[in-house]
């Protein structure tokens, strides 16, 4: 299945907090109740680590959840 | 018109449903069209007519997976025209009047596209004629969770001709066909929701599943 961009998963401006790294774009897998999407989130490539905002946490992730869950 | 009042866009013409659920615009992507070639037998060579085929990916997708002779029809001339671009053997024909002769096909895939169509009887005797005895047909679509409504208040563009439980099978039948296999997949319907979610899209507010029928022909001479 095609990578999905999340508007609100912009990397613009980021950087990696522990070294300083620019978070870059990247596929990130999501896996939630044995369901995997493919999540284009900002990345630091050298500690692998993505960043999710509260934002998109608290809103479209929950709303997922939500989906998934039957609730 | 007011907002509540006006039918929504079918999620398939929607910017974000690429995104959302690739070439395919479905629950699954290829996942049960896949599946329903490998129940039927679909050998090297044999005569597949895809109904609602769009811009042509499943027929791309049977020719270079299963070696047949896959052809698409849809009555969109814009997605025919993506499919030709891609040198895609495709007709201009509605799922009610295919231009395609009697007894011609072995198999028939018609995935989420059935409930869109006006006159979804006609469309399933339309299919049996096009098939020789014994031929398959692959059907899958949404069904309308009992009780269930919009909680946007909107006509929702896919779901609003989505099937009661059960209604499907019985159409099914009642045209001609015996059900070989049934199986629920709602779970890829929720998947590709939220998927849509993600994307920046909003998802028809109807609880809706999603049913796979792979059905045969009656051999006429048994019928």
């Amino acid at each position: 299945m095609s990578v999905i961009r999340v508007p609100e998963a912009d990397a613009g401006g980021w950087s990696c907090d522990r070294c300083g790294e620019e978070l870059k774009p990247t596929p990130v897998n999501l896996e939630y109740m044995d369901s995997r999407f493919t999540v284009e989130l900002p990345f630091c490539a050298k500690c692998g680590i993505a960043l999710i905002s509260e934002e998109l946490a608290m809103g479209k992730m929950l709303e997922v959840e939500k989906l998934l869950e039957d609730k | 018109m007011t907002d509540a009042a006006r039918p929504r866009e079918p999620h398939w013409r929607q910017p974000y449903m690429k995104a959302a659920a690739g070439e395919t615009l479905r629950p699954g992507g290829f996942m049960l069209t896949d599946r329903a070639a490998e129940l039927a037998g679909l050998a090297p060579g044999a005569r597949v007519l895809d109904t609602g085929c769009g811009t042509g990916a499943t027929v791309r997708r049977l020719r270079s997976r299963f070696g047949v002779f896959a052809v698409g029809a849809d009555a969109d001339m814009g997605q025919l025209a993506a499919a030709r671009e891609k040198s895609l053997p495709v007709l201009c024909a509605d799922g009610e009047r295919l231009a395609v002769a009697s007894g011609s096909m072995d198999m028939v895939f018609c995935e989420c596209v059935l409930s869109l169509l006006p006159h979804s009887r006609k469309a399933l005797m339309e299919f049996l004629r096009v098939l020789r005895s014994g031929g398959y047909l692959a059907l899958s679509d949404l069904y309308a969770l009992s009780g269930a409504s919009c909680g946007s208040g909107q006509s929702c563009g896919c779901a609003q001709g989505a099937f009661g439980a059960g209604l499907l099978e019985d159409m099914v039948r009642e045209a001609g066909f015996e059900i070989v296999v049934r199986e629920d997949h709602s779970r890829l319907l929720k998947e590709l929701a939220a998927r849509i979610v993600l994307a920046g899209g909003s998802p028809c507010g109807t609880p809706s599943g999603y049913v796979f029928i792979l059905a045969r022909k009656k051999d006429d001479r048994h019928a």
